[in-house]
């Protein structure tokens, strides 16, 4: 049991919604049995990843068409060199479970199960545990976890709404928002909990109010004057880029008014340097470009959104 | 009261039935669509691609593990009308620097092996096209693409290419995806078809010669409702992790590239300048409306980067809880939420 808990298992989304296609595709294409399919993942030490996986082909429901899932992993390893079979998954926990288990062990040493319960969509993990002379299954914790690519995507999706028409504002910080929203929930818990306790309406539990007190006491996050300044900095360099949007932004007006301006005035046949133009579209009070207040007053020069 | 909640499961169900419905596949239709041919007569048939939610995540995963290099794979999927329906992609082991990535006979063979596998395990649906990665220049397609892709479009049509790029998929917190079909040889499309892309100036000419020889197909994204479920639990246990990175952080050195290359289209913009004359392009075809569109872009991103950066902030490092700071976080978002907004809506034209 010990040896188990030692397992720092964590899964990645692609492995995840593969196991839901799996399903879904079984259901409409082919017969609706439970759907079996193989992990990848990489492995260092006792920590485990598991992130792609690919189906499996069982002949009666017990055994593993090897032919087949060696020509697969072959292939897979040309892709992905680092990826090792380290498991496999199925919908619940069925008659013949140790039976394929066992056929595993060539592959990988200790395999590990996932199932994952299409009717309640839960996910268990369980890892393989030597006895005297049998295997048992035993059920480990896990943790999803994302990288920065994957959490775009699983958004994108989640959303299912690919269209470029809705603002970028709400598009940057819908999931931001609805991660906050789900603090907000969990915070509330807690709160709802204290005030409970207060009104003597549940019963005080001592270790709940230490990890309630754990948290309170990492707030403020960092104090540090150091954090401040970076924050300042990081402040700053984005605004930058914001006056360089802006300058090039009144840098393209600018020469649209030109432009605009040495159609109007053909009399003037020799072309006046770009310099003359400015200038005289500064006598006379001509740039007043409505977006962009703060640098209404100062007349961009010639290439001046090149600072950069 | 029954009898309603049952009218309302019933609902529920049948309507589950109408989303999941695109996962089945008939083989006979499919032949019969790939003998009749239509996309041969009209060179504009195919109008919209339906990427499914495994397909998605694999082939933007692929392209993350790539860069700074170019890879491929490809897709496979059904027709449906002129929808083309990808469920499912894989890699080739092939990998590419800039705009030069290319099939061999060694990823063919490849290529045989999987769908043979593939279709032992309920995935009939034949190749459909192929997917690459652009890193960090954009979704379109270069000369050497528009070669590969009008090849396979007059051996093994129907054929679609997507472009992924990995790096703007992180710095613009979206999936940046492009799906695109040639025209055949000699033909001129009623309208320009060129996709405005915000290329780098590094690229502009390759970009320039082909750009109207394909045209782009709108892309969406569909998901059956078991995959709705898994997301949802996916989403109650990640959502952590949203809050604790910082996108101004990892995007910094791609901010650094944005730059550069602003500063390249401003130079190019410069010179032309020079040149003013009678023979004015249009308005918002002129190299300094592209790096207006540029530079906007890396203000918006920054913008919504700093924008959580000071939400965290005064969530978790809320100091003092006076008012007046309260109002001054406050403010300060508010001021940037302003900026993208109008930076994003800004007309390019005056």
């Amino acid at each position: 049991m010990s040896s188990a808990n030692q397992v720092q298992l964590s899964i990645h989304p692609l492995p995840v919604l593969n196991i839901s296609d799996h399903c879904t595709r079984s259901k409409w294409i082919g017969s609706a049995e439970v759907s079996i399919g193989a992990l990848l993942g990489v492995q260092s030490g006792r920590n485990v990843q598991i992130v792609n996986s690919f189906e499996l082909r069982v002949a009666g429901g017990v055994e593993l068409d090897n032919e087949y899932l060696n020509t697969r992993l072959e292939l897979f390893k040309q892709v992905f060199p680092e990826f090792e079979l380290i498991g496999w998954y199925t919908q619940r926990t069925i008659a013949n479970t140790t039976q394929i288990h066992k056929q595993l062990l060539k592959y990988t040493e200790s395999p590990l199960l996932l199932v994952v319960d299409t009717q309640s969509t839960n996910i268990h993990a369980y890892v393989s545990v030597f006895d005297v002379d049998d295997i048992k299954l035993v059920e480990s914790d896990y943790s999803i976890q994302t990288t920065d690519i994957e959490r775009v995507t699983v958004d994108d999706i989640h959303k299912s709404n690919h269209s470029s028409h809705s603002s970028a504002l709400k598009n940057g910080l819908n999931t931001q928002v609805n991660a906050i929203k789900l603090l907000d929930e969990r915070v509330d818990v807690i709160r709802g909990y204290l005030t409970k306790l207060v009104h003597g309406q549940t019963r005080r539990d001592d270790e709940i109010l230490g990890m309630i007190y754990n948290i309170s006491t990492q707030l403020p996050a960092t104090t540090s004057a150091q954090f401040e300044r970076e924050l300042d900095t990081e402040a700053n360099d984005t605004q930058l880029t914001t006056l360089l949007a802006a300058l090039t932004s009144s840098t393209h007006s600018l020469n649209n008014l030109i432009n605009k301006h040495s159609i109007t005035t053909t009399s003037s046949q020799s072309p006046q340097s770009l310099q003359d133009q400015i200038n005289s579209g500064i006598k006379k009070g001509l740039f007043q470009h409505p977006s962009q207040q703060p640098i209404k007053s100062r007349i961009p020069k010639k290439g001046a959104g090149r600072r950069t | 009261m029954d009898s309603s909640v049952a009218m309302k499961t019933f609902e529920l169900e049948n309507d589950v039935e109408e989303i999941d419905q695109i996962y089945s596949y008939d083989d006979n239709a499919q032949r019969e669509i790939n003998n009749k041919r239509p996309w041969r007569q009209d060179p504009h048939y195919f109008k919209r691609v339906k990427i499914s939610s495994v397909a998605l995540i694999k082939m933007v995963l692929h392209a993350r593990s790539g860069v700074p290099y170019e890879v491929m794979g490809l897709m496979q999927g059904k027709i449906e009308g002129d929808t083309m329906i990808i469920m499912d992609a894989f890699a080739l082991p092939v990998q590419g620097t800039e705009t030069r990535v290319n099939a061999s006979n060694e990823a063919n063979e490849f290529m045989v092996n999987w769908l043979n596998g593939s279709k032992s395990v309920n995935k009939p649906e034949n190749a459909l096209g192929w997917y690459h990665s652009h890193p960090g220049y954009g979704c379109w397609l270069s000369g050497i693409d528009v070669t590969t892709q009008s090849t396979n479009q007059t051996f093994q049509d129907p054929w679609v290419a997507v472009v992924i790029d990995p790096n703007r998929t992180i710095s613009a917190g979206r999936v940046d995806i492009g799906a695109f079909r040639t025209y055949p040889e000699g033909y001129k499309p009623p309208t320009s078809t060129a996709v405005d892309q915000n290329i780098p100036q590094s690229k502009i000419e390759d970009f320039g010669v082909h750009a109207n020889a394909y045209y782009q197909l709108e892309v969406s994204i569909f998901k059956s409702t078991l995959d709705k479920k898994v997301l949802d639990l996916l989403w109650s246990k990640y959502w952590v992790n949203t809050l604790a990175q910082s996108n101004l952080v990892t995007n910094r050195a791609y901010l650094t590239d944005q730059i550069t290359d602003l500063q390249a289209k401003l130079k190019a913009a410069e010179m032309g300048l020079y040149g003013r004359g009678a023979a004015e392009k249009p308005e918002d075809d002129s190299g300094l409306a592209k790096a207006v569109r540029s530079s906007n872009r890396i203000a918006v991103e920054g913008q919504l980067g700093l924008i959580s950066q000071m939400a965290k902030d005064a969530l978790f490092n809320w100091k003092g809880c006076t008012d007046h700071d309260h109002n001054n976080d406050h403010n300060k978002i508010s001021t940037c939420a302003n900026n993208v907004s109008q930076l994003s809506t800004e007309p390019m034209q005056m």
